[in-house]
């Protein structure tokens, strides 16, 4: 038994010598926090640490948990049952264009689900998964707020509004134009 | 004396103290509310919700393993209403559960089963599918001591409980939420981790979800049901003497829990729970050695105290009391070290005397 | 610079009117909410700008970058007001290419081309209702009027007058006698009296305590906290800073969802104004009262709505709601006396102080006083957020602000309260709405998601998409939501399958009683509600599913038939080429048949054919 800690960091090629710029300012931020002697209001901050790397890294692998585990002082069952029970993290690295669909009740009732399911098609990929080429993640998004245009499908940030499925094979598309 | 409060469970009077919740000022009087996710040992977690009763004045259910018991409340814990939601919750559980009680270690030892009996829940009078199979959770059998069959979980947290609260630990959590929730310790694999392996969470686990690997018995598997003799004693390990129960069939050890008493209070460490194997091991000492000409050579007790007590009386004549130094282990009880201490000083005469309590 | 008393507060107040007469009289009001962007709000406010720099109109108008005025259907929409006689008028559905008629208007003859929209409401803390207007904004009276990212706007708007009040003064105990008196009911969903709250909280005599802003807004369909949020961030610090005054907190959290970026980055900015100007900070107006606000970030849980779940999210735990007893007010956050209050309930709070319980009394009902903000959806021609008083029948609010249903479709449904809400049906169209009439329909509040439905509907359908959800975000704590949850949505969608017995409709039933008993937070509680609402007032939509299979919405695919009406197929054979299962025959310019048998009912036929030859049923 033991820690294996050590041995796993070598083993899998680690995200932080990978982008040691990302991994300092990481540690750096961590560092800028309160931390007091009092561990259950350090853990205050982990949901904050856990944003803050995946803006950085994308997502969150085990060694980037290990870092903030060891920062503030935590076991990593106490990051990673956080990672896992949130819906906005993920432990796997994300997809170049993020499709999200609406999946909120207006979009709904306009027929979110047939988008979804023309995605899905199209893609060869299920809600919640990237394809192969880590090009594009599929994810169900619940309201975002864009009600009067439903549904609303969201690529990296771009709003695509009143979607049939009809437009699905455009929308994708669209991706592969930007990226020439 | 302690202020006493006295209520009615059911039109039957109850008196308890002020700390009582409904479930354990019942316990106290006979009258057991089923409960699953209740472990008298760690905090109250509320959460299978098999414990509900009806609290005159106030709306709705309450867990009785949450709720303070109050002077002049009146419980309602069996009516026909509340017992019919006991037999959905459980119906529930099982269709969540790998009910291969056949194969299950915990048969016959496992409250879920227990309460499935009760209630008349056999695969045919349950309303709902099994689901278990659909849920694709993740076991792990990695760790060296333990099993954690996840399509047993019932999510009680009574292991994750046990871990933080009992060991200080806090090795275990859950991962994911809702339907996908299973233990974990958020390692990819349980060795992984920091668990050494203490077993305070499988001897918490009411069903067969976290269970001990047959260490003393590898090549047959045992059930509580098999065990012929359990002894409660004292572990052999360190100087703490925590309380254990030594299960043994046919006068052999397979099995080794806490015994819930002064001072371990049911916990124990990996060594007292899995390093009991010596006992049978064939390599083990049951005589003493005496060297002769280079060589150990067995000995009866007899000659081997007179050897003992001879050339202790010689080094002491010849060199001095202080010339001999007594090392005591951390194996042996307070009382026989004190006795050895005793001895130490007052027959041999030195103060040299130590312990290795390093085990 | 610091304000340090009401006197400050005031002179600057009229420092602020001075120096705007040198802008123009004529503020032009444009809608940057999250919709309004991505409806391309932000090319028409280049374009308005552009006009009026180019024409050197400066000293006529005054544009200034407001939230969403809740116009939500018309975006990008455009407000002018004339300051002199307090006129105004709205266009809606605006283009770049409109700015300079809109320039040009005289606030009567309509443009060629551009919409005006109606104004449907009025400012009760302002004036009278003397136009009969369905709708009165209170916690919306700045959104959609002011610049949020300027706190002189605000404050220009009576803002911070409530706190330098309630500090000079008022006692704390006058304070939440106010609010006591006012009637206030929290807008988070379940009603509890605001004042109540803040009561228990304050007999706690723990040094620590802390106020929580609830700006979790997880309903799906619902976004008034949101719209707050971006468009009125300081309404929410100040009440905040007034509820931490009067149950003697000193910190403040505003638990926030990360997937709100435009609110975050407003809230960050009013906070440091706020900072900036002592309204948050050490010795606020000069008194020995410290009060200060952080941000803290939800990740993707709708559970953590939930209040002792939100607490345990902030301290960094897994969002998991904790039984109650104890309630937050008396061990909340780290174990002290903590209160939760909802955006929208704190959005209220100041202009009770300014005007009194006794005007917030005179608007909505005796046992719900005040307004409540809806976020209205769906299957409406004007989508949007309004804001009426509590009372207001919902005939008013789907036909008179909404402008009935879309396309001319048959009205069905209204669903409120999101996940833990029911349906309401045409039938109780003119119950007047406030939080007990509600539940007693088997509905709820909530948080103010409302969702209209059509014939188009299925409600089993709807049903099982509501269970979905509450599946997809149950915590896992609980035996009867983990698993009920997930039992029921299977038996539901047994039945959307067409493959449910009358043995399902009774399960169902006895399942929705227990996880409504059993569960341990209000999640679990309310799942089986648009379960249980569904049956009572469709039960003969569950049945024709059950006995008929059959599907009167045409929603539920498998009990769909589909074929071809001879009369009107030409013989184009679109159909026959899509079908991926190949099962439609005919010859060009013939009839075409479908084969029943082999349909996979994907629906591909029915959206090709361009002479709607294809009959769904
Ligand atoms: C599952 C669930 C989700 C909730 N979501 C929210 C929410 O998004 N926003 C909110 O203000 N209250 C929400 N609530 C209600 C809160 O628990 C709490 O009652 C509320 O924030 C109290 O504020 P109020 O008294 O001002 O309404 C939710 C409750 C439950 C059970
Ligand atoms: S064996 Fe002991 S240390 Fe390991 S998880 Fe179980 S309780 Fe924790
Ligand atoms: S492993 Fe056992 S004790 Fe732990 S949650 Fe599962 S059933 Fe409960
Ligand atoms: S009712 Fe659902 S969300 Fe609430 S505690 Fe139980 S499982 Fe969690
Ligand atoms: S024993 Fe009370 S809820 Fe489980």
């Amino acid at each position: 038994m033991g820690c294996q800690t050590c041995t796993q960091q070598q083993e899998g090629g680690s995200i932080l010598s990978s982008f040691p710029d990302k991994a300092s300012e990481l540690e750096q931020h961590i560092d800028s926090l309160e931390i007091t002697h009092n561990i259950s209001r350090n853990r205050g901050h982990l949901i904050h640490c856990l944003h803050k790397a995946q803006e950085l890294f994308g997502y969150l692998p085990e060694d980037v948990q290990l870092l903030i585990a060891k920062k503030l002082r935590l076991n990593l069952s106490d990051v990673y049952g956080v990672i896992s029970f949130y819906s906005f993290f993920t432990t796997n690295p994300p997809g170049k264009y993020k499709i999200n669909i609406c999946l909120g009740t207006a979009c709904f009732v306009k027929g979110a689900d047939k988008i979804l399911k023309e995605f899905e098609k199209r893609l060869g990929i299920k809600d919640g998964e990237t394809t192969e080429d880590l090009k594009f993640s599929l994810g169900g998004l619940r309201c975002v707020g864009a009600c009067s245009l439903a549904p609303v499908v969201i690529v990296n940030g771009k709003v695509y509004a009143k979607v049939d499925p009809g437009m699905v094979e455009g929308i994708i598309k669209d991706c592969d134009k930007e990226q020439k | 004396m302690e202020k006493q409060i006295t209520f009615t469970i059911d039109g039957k009077t109850i008196k308890a103290s002020p700390k009582d919740t409904i479930l354990t000022a019942a316990e106290k009087n006979g009258i057991v509310i089923p409960n699953l996710c209740y472990n008298k040992e760690v905090s109250c977690t509320a959460a299978c919700r098999l414990c509900i009763v009806k609290i005159e004045g106030r709306p709705g259910f309450h867990p009785s393993c949450a709720m303070k018991a109050a002077d002049g409340m009146k419980v309602k814990a069996f009516t026909d209403e509340i017992e019919k939601q006991r037999r959905i919750i459980l119906d529930l559980l099982l269709s969540a559960h790998n009910d291969d009680c056949i194969n299950c270690k915990k048969d016959g030892d496992c409250e879920l089963q227990d309460l499935a009996f009760k209630y008349n829940l056999g695969r045919d009078s349950r309303d709902f599918p099994p689901i278990w199979e659909q849920l694709e959770e993740t076991s792990d059998s990695t760790s060296q001591v333990l099993d954690y069959d996840a399509t047993k979980c019932i999510q009680c947290q009574r292991c994750i409980k046990a871990c933080q609260e009992k060991q200080g630990k806090g090795i275990l959590t859950f991962a994911n939420r809702g339907i996908k929730t299973t233990v974990t310790t958020g390692y990819p694999q349980w060795n992984a981790s920091l668990c050494d392996g203490c077993g305070e969470c499988q001897q918490a686990c009411p069903v067969g979800a976290l269970t001990m690997k047959p260490v003393y018995s590898p090549n047959n598997r045992v059930r509580q049901k098999d065990i012929e003799k359990t002894t409660t004693t004292t572990c052999p390990y360190c100087g703490v003497g925590c309380q254990i129960d030594v299960s043994t069939i046919n006068n052999r050890i397979v099995k080794v829990d806490g015994h819930n008493d002064i001072p371990n209070h049911g916990s124990t460490c990996v060594k007292g729970r899995f390093g009991l194997d010596f006992v049978n091991h064939p390599e083990r000492l049951t005589k003493p050695l005496i060297r002769k000409d280079g060589k150990f050579e067995e000995a009866e007790w007899n000659e081997a105290l007179k050897y003992t007590a001879d050339r202790l009386v010689k080094i002491k004549t010849e060199y001095g009391s202080n010339s001999v130094c007594g090392l005591s282990s951390a194996r042996c009880t307070n009382e026989d070290n004190y006795l050895f201490q005793k001895f130490m000083r007052s027959i041999v005469g030195t103060n040299n005397v130590d312990h290795c309590a390093r085990l | 610079m610091m304000i340090k008393s009401l006197q400050e507060l005031s002179e600057y107040t009229e420092e602020l009117s001075d120096s705007r007469s040198n802008t123009g009289d004529i503020n032009v009001l444009v809608s940057l909410g999250t919709c309004g962007i991505a409806a391309g709000a932000e090319e028409v406010h280049k374009a308005i700008r552009k006009t009026i720099n180019e024409n050197n109109l400066g000293h006529r108008f005054n544009v200034i970058e407001t939230g969403c005025m809740g116009l939500c259907f018309c975006e990008p929409s455009i407000e002018l007001e004339d300051t002199k006689n307090g006129k105004s008028i709205i266009f809606g559905n605006v283009k770049p290419e409109n700015s300079e008629k809109i320039l040009n208007t005289d606030f009567q003859s309509e443009p060629k081309e551009i919409d005006i929209i109606e104004k449907g409401w009025y400012y009760p803390d302002e004036a009278e209702n003397t136009d009969n207007y369905l709708q009165a904004k209170i916690a919306l009276r700045n959104t959609g009027r002011i610049n949020p990212e300027k706190i002189d706007d605000y404050i220009s708007h009576s803002g911070y007058k409530a706190l330098g009040r309630v500090i000079q003064d008022m006692k704390p105990e006058d304070v939440i006698d106010e609010i006591t008196k006012s009637g206030l009911r929290g807008r988070g969903g379940g009603g509890f009296p605001t004042g109540k709250k803040w009561t228990f909280a304050a007999a706690q005599s723990t040094e620590e305590k802390f106020v929580i802003c609830n700006a979790d807004e997880g309903d799906p369909g619902a976004f008034m906290d949101r719209a707050v949020l971006e468009g009125d961030p300081h309404s929410v610090l100040e009440a905040m800073t007034i509820a931490g005054y009067a149950i003697n907190a000193t910190k403040g959290f505003i638990y926030i969802r990360a997937e709100y970026p435009l609110a975050i980055e407003r809230l960050e900015l009013a906070i440091n104004q706020s900072r900036e100007m002592g309204f948050l900070g050490k010795n606020i107006f000069n008194s020995n009262f410290s009060f200060d606000i952080e941000l803290r970030f939800g990740a993707g849980a709708f559970v953590c709505g939930e209040e002792t779940a939100l607490i345990n999210s902030i301290q960094g735990l897994r969002g998991m709601p904790s039984n109650k007893p104890p309630y937050p007010a008396v061990e909340g956050l780290w174990q002290k006396p903590t209160i939760v209050n909802n955006v929208e309930t704190f959005a209220n709070i100041s202009t009770i102080i300014r005007k009194g319980h006794e005007w917030f009394r005179k608007i909505g009902t005796e046992d719900s006083p005040g307004t409540k903000v809806f976020a209205l959806a769906g299957k409406i021609q004007n989508v949007g957020l309004i804001e009426v008083p509590m009372g207001t029948t919902l005939k008013n609010i789907i036909y008179d602000i909404g402008n009935g249903i879309a396309d001319n479709k048959k009205f069905k449904a209204v669903q409120t309260g999101g996940p833990s809400g029911g349906c309401i049906t045409p039938d109780y169209l003119n119950t007047p709405i406030d939080y007990d009439s509600l539940k007693k329909l088997g509905s709820m509040m909530g948080s103010g998601g409302m969702i209209v439905m059509d014939e188009d509907d299925c409600m089993v359908d709807i049903a099982r998409f509501f269970l979905d959800f509450t599946v997809d975000e149950s915590c896992g704590k609980c035996v009867p939501c983990r698993i009920g949850g997930k039992q029921m949505c299977g038996l539901l969608e047994k039945i959307t399958k067409g493959k449910g017995t009358e043995k399902d409709l009774r399960i169902l039933k006895s399942l929705s009683e227990t996880i409504k008993n059993a569960s341990l937070c209000g999640l679990g509680m309310t799942a089986p509600n648009p379960v249980i609402s569904t049956m009572k007032y469709f039960a003969h939509e569950y049945e024709e599913h059950v006995y008929d299979k059959k599907c009167r919405a045409g929603k539920c695919q498998e009990l769909i038939t589909y074929s071809v009406i001879p009369d009107k197929c030409v013989g184009c054979t679109a159909c026959k080429k899509i079908c991926p299962v190949n099962c439609i025959s005919g010859k060009v310019k013939e009839p075409h048949f479908i084969n029943s048998d082999k349909c996979i009912k994907c629906g591909e036929c029915y959206r090709v054919c361009k002479f709607n030859a294809i009959s769904k049923s």
